[in-house]
């Protein structure tokens, strides 16, 4: 399972079997443990996954004056970062993150995109390319505290700042950037962050984040992790403490991440009133507000500015919005005495939805996530209403969803809405306090998250139509084409179909961990055992992997390996099923039985049957001359020999062996292979003669020599009809073709469509229609 | 019109996360020997194929359970898959839809036939929208089954049975 027991006995011994089953001279096993691919256990990190006795991690707290231009779409900020090295390594330099800059004209991400014309590029395109947009950070000065000079030296979305002095460990150091940029325009640029543009009464909204220089994050597992940020691979960042001052016109309203500090200045008294019914509001949101007090209020534009005063304790990062045209909402969510509120601010353009939805989204996903990981630890959580967009910041997210102008909306943008609000929101607990390195491995905050988000979706409501997460689901994607598939452990800039790889497999893998490899209460404690030790701090892939096995004393290298580390798939057969029963030695049973079994073949044969008219013809029937002993002698008749041999035999046997014998006794001798390659867990239903089932579960350490075949006896009194491999679906098992005895072929999509497209010509209004003409 | 594809397009390589944003279709083929027909599966994203359709039929496409949009749907299919059996083009038969939850099952038949020697598969759709289309196959005839990827370049698949 990890290092300490490398040298067990049975893991040592199994090591040699499969040396030498393997043609190449290479341990090519599922169950080989992962030593190759996990680092080395150390100080820092220890071989259960647990944060080791010199595990440090850096901080870096923020003062930042911001301001908003509304006029000229443009952003100016001036900082004081204060970074203290908690490692035992003295720094010569810092690196600090630019990631606006990846918008700049001449950025990587820009030049890794490949581009041709293909059929036809619209002016808007070729515009673009030819004119691109203004984007990244321009730095006015980067000084020390007292205003001296700071070098540095910026490789596209990197500065290193060069110390003067090197930080030496347990040291600490202040310097200050000025900076502005060019908003872009969300809508034609696309981006996690920027505007959105109101036509009809020339209005903006802006969902701003990463919009300011921001420490990179030095640790044991990467040093410096400054790998440049081309689009895909998230963000990486240290916790700290912020102070943020933001001044936007005096008509926005601003949602933040951290606490409102002078809600006197900012806020009307009626607002006040409001935010303070809906601190003691448990059940519903209370609107700040209103509909019509934001249509109002978007109709004109204010002259002069207003400064929003934000704090925030250990977080890493900061995000906010800013609007004139906000709604907003809030209610409480109580821990204990502590009350968390969550909020959501959006344009009318989100109602009818967001006013329904929204705020209970949050609610639902700070209850739901924390009965499975750790009580939400901070003050605030806010949701934002920003056009095709979910992305998630500390305590404030942007979601997507609005309904059609007349107000109506279909089912998916609704359930659209919910889920990416539970999945944006979600994102609090992975990565933004559980704080994994996301340009490294999407899937560490994207699959745990996904996985959390089904639990709370079928908490929701168990009719949720949730697209990620049950195994069944992923098999469309892992019996695909292993060249446009990538294992689960690939860099976040370098997967094929980043969906279903870093979101849907991830997830779908815990969710086999949970319901069929360890069961829900033995993952259920080591999943919040993980999230409660890494709650604030670091934590790497072999850590979660650690963890997991340590706290619940399962063995998942297999399991890891297989789902993580390959491409593979899971197919598990049934290739053959012998019925054997007792043989009882009596002779007057056993005897017939062989006769029976004898003939068998000989009755069967065409010959036979055909040959049965010459009967009457034949030599020993004319002429009873040509008979002798052989021909009246029937070896399976019983003799008194056979019956004085059982009756020896019975009182040979004590009454414990008698009616074991006794008892009727059927024996199901089955083989199961593995064309697919994972080894999973074998669960086979055998339903019997008086249509009663039985499941037997059968652990994935059954294929631990690496065979490509097993055999497995059973045995049950009733006779069994039918075997059924995987029946509650829960292997992701790819080809079901192969999961029936008596064989049976899985009905296609194709299949199953036609035969309800013959029966059904109407669709379900229709046919409510006809039924209720009926009455 | 012009300018949503655009923006779609740009959205690529601007990452927006949780709402779909990988381009990827998935097409089951199977030939079923009873009944003597190729039966096709397509399983297309249903906002990516509204934006298709609506561009493609040049009115707006809202694709809800009915059969309304049925028309345009087929049409598109019809325009950019094609299947040629032993060299020779076939009549595809757009049989009806199915939605679950963000996407769209289409169903297709390929009647009467019967001796297969070669099978030729070209998938077009959604790659006029979206440069980094891909379009994935799963083929399975007479026990033979293959897989393949296609994409804006490479837009067919030919398999000698």
């Amino acid at each position: 399972m990890k290092y300490k027991h490398l040298l067990s006995l049975s893991s040592a011994l199994f090591l040699t079997v499969v040396c030498f089953a393997q043609s190449e001279n290479t341990n090519k096993s599922y169950f080989k443990q992962l030593y190759d691919e996990l680092p080395t256990p150390n100080s820092f990190r220890t071989a259960s996954g647990y944060p080791g006795h010199q595990y440090y991690q850096q901080k870096a707290d923020y003062v930042m004056d911001i301001v908003l231009d509304d006029e000229k779409q443009t952003i100016t900020g001036s900082e004081t970062v204060t970074y203290t090295n908690n490692s035992p390594d003295v720094l010569p330099y810092l690196w600090v993150q630019l990631d606006q800059n990846m918008r700049a004209k001449d950025s990587d991400t820009r030049k890794i995109q490949s581009m041709s014309i293909g059929d036809s590029l619209s002016f808007e395109a070729l515009d673009k390319y030819i004119n691109p947009f203004d984007g990244g950070f321009k730095l006015e000065k980067v000084t020390d505290s007292r205003g001296n000079k700071l070098d540095y030296t910026i490789n596209k979305t990197m500065m290193r700042i060069d110390l003067p002095q090197p930080l030496k460990p347990g040291a600490t150091t202040s310097f200050k950037i000025d900076w502005w940029y060019n908003i872009n325009d969300r809508m034609k640029i696309g981006g996690r962050s920027g505007y959105e543009y109101f036509e009809e009464e020339d209005n903006y909204l802006y969902t701003i984040a990463q919009f300011f220089p921001r420490m990179a994050v030095y640790n044991d597992a990467e040093g410096w992790q400054n790998k440049q940020f081309l689009g895909r691979g998230e963000f990486t960042l240290p916790f700290g403490d912020y102070q943020v001052n933001i001044t936007v016109p005096s008509d926005h309203v601003v949602a933040a991440t951290g606490e409102l500090q002078n809600s006197s200045e900012v806020m009307t008294s009626a607002q006040r009133k409001r935010f303070a019914e809906a601190r003691n509001n448990t059940t519903a949101p209370v609107l700040i507000i209103t509909q019509k007090e934001a249509e109002e209020n978007e109709k004109e534009k204010a002259k002069g500015t207003k400064t929003w005063k934000f704090k925030a304790s250990n977080v890493r990062d900061f995000g906010f919005a800013s609007s004139r045209k906000f709604i907003w909402d809030a209610m409480a969510v109580k821990f204990g005495n502590r009350t968390v509120m969550a909020m959501s601010y959006y344009p009318k353009e989100g109602n009818p939805l967001w006013e329904q939805y929204s705020t209970r989204a949050v609610a639902h996903t700070l209850r739901s996530y924390s009965e499975h990981t750790f009580d939400y630890p901070y003050p605030v959580a806010i949701s934002v209403n920003a056009k095709s967009i979910g992305m998630e910041y500390p305590m404030i997210c942007f979601n997507y969803g609005r309904p059609e102008e007349d107000g109506t909306y279909k089912e998916r943008i609704k359930y659209g809405v919910i889920s990416v609000i539970i999945h944006e929101v979600g994102h609090n607990f992975f990565p933004m306090i559980v704080n994994s390195d996301e340009r490294q491995w999407t899937w560490m905050d994207e699959g745990l998250n996904t996985f959390c988000q089904y639990m709370a979706e079928q908490e929701w409501d168990i009719n949720y139509p949730s697209r990620r997460g049950p195994a069944y689901k992923i098999v469309d994607y892992m019996k695909g084409d292993k060249s446009n598939i990538s294992p689960i452990m690939t860099n976040s800039e370098s997967i094929f179909q980043f969906g279903n790889n870093a979101y849907g497999k991830p997830a779908t893998a815990l969710n086999i961990l949970r319901e069929t490899i360890m069961g829900r209460e033995l993952f259920d404690f080591a999943f919040k055992q993980y999230a409660q030790t890494w709650m604030f701090k670091h934590p790497t892939p072999a850590d979660f992997f650690r963890l997991m096995e340590d706290a619940s004393a399962v063995d998942l290298d297999w399991f890891w390996r297989g789902w993580f580390f390959t491409t593979d798939h899971v197919d598990i057969a049934i290739d053959n099923v012998q019925w054997l029963q007792v043989d009882s030695r009596n002779p007057s049973k056993e005897m017939a039985f062989q006769r029976e079994q004898a003939n068998k073949d000989e009755e069967a044969f065409i010959g036979t049957i055909r040959n049965k008219e010459l009967k009457p013809k034949n030599v020993v029937v004319t002429d009873t001359k040509a008979n002798d002993f052989y021909n009246s002698y029937d070896p399976f008749e019983p003799t008194k020999i056979d019956e004085k041999a059982y009756e020896n035999y019975m009182n040979s046997l004590d009454d414990v062996q008698k009616s074991t014998l006794e008892q009727p006794l059927n024996l199901y001798d089955v083989t199961f292979s593995t064309p697919g390659g994972i080894p999973m867990p074998i669960i086979v239903e055998f339903e019997f003669t008086d249509g009663s089932k039985v499941k037997e579960y059968i652990p994935a350490e059954v294929w631990r020599m690496g065979d490509k075949t097993i055999k497995k006896l059973f045995y049950f009194e009733k006779e069994v009809v039918g075997l059924n491999l995987d029946p509650n679906l829960e292997t992701a098992d790819i080809n079901r073709n192969n999961n029936y005895w008596p064989a049976r072929i899985e009905p296609s999509r194709f299949k199953l469509y036609k035969e309800k497209e013959s029966k059904e010509k109407e669709n379900p209004m229709q046919r409510m229609k006809r039924a209720e003409e009926m009455d | 019109m012009k300018k949503w594809g655009l923006i779609l397009l740009l959205l690529v390589s601007a990452q927006v996360v949780s709402a779909h944003k990988f381009y990827v279709s998935l097409t089951q083929i199977n030939y079923n020997s009873k009944t003597k027909s190729i039966e096709v599966t397509l399983k297309l994203f249903t906002d990516d194929l509204e934006l298709s359709t609506t561009n493609f039929s040049k009115k707006t496409v809202k694709i809800i359970n009915a059969e309304d949009s049925d028309v345009e749907i087929a049409n598109y299919i019809k325009d950019k898959f094609s299947i040629s059996i032993n060299n020779k083009v076939q009549v595809l038969n757009y049989l009806g839809k199915e939605m679950e939850n963000d996407v769209s099952w289409c169903y297709l038949e390929i009647k009467n036939v019967t001796d297969i020697q070669s099978i030729k598969i070209n998938n077009r759709i959604f790659t006029e929208q979206f440069p980094d289309q891909k379009n994935l196959i799963h083929l399975n005839v007479n026990g033979v089954e293959e897989s393949a990827v296609l994409t804006k370049n490479t837009t067919t698949f030919l398999i000698e049975l």
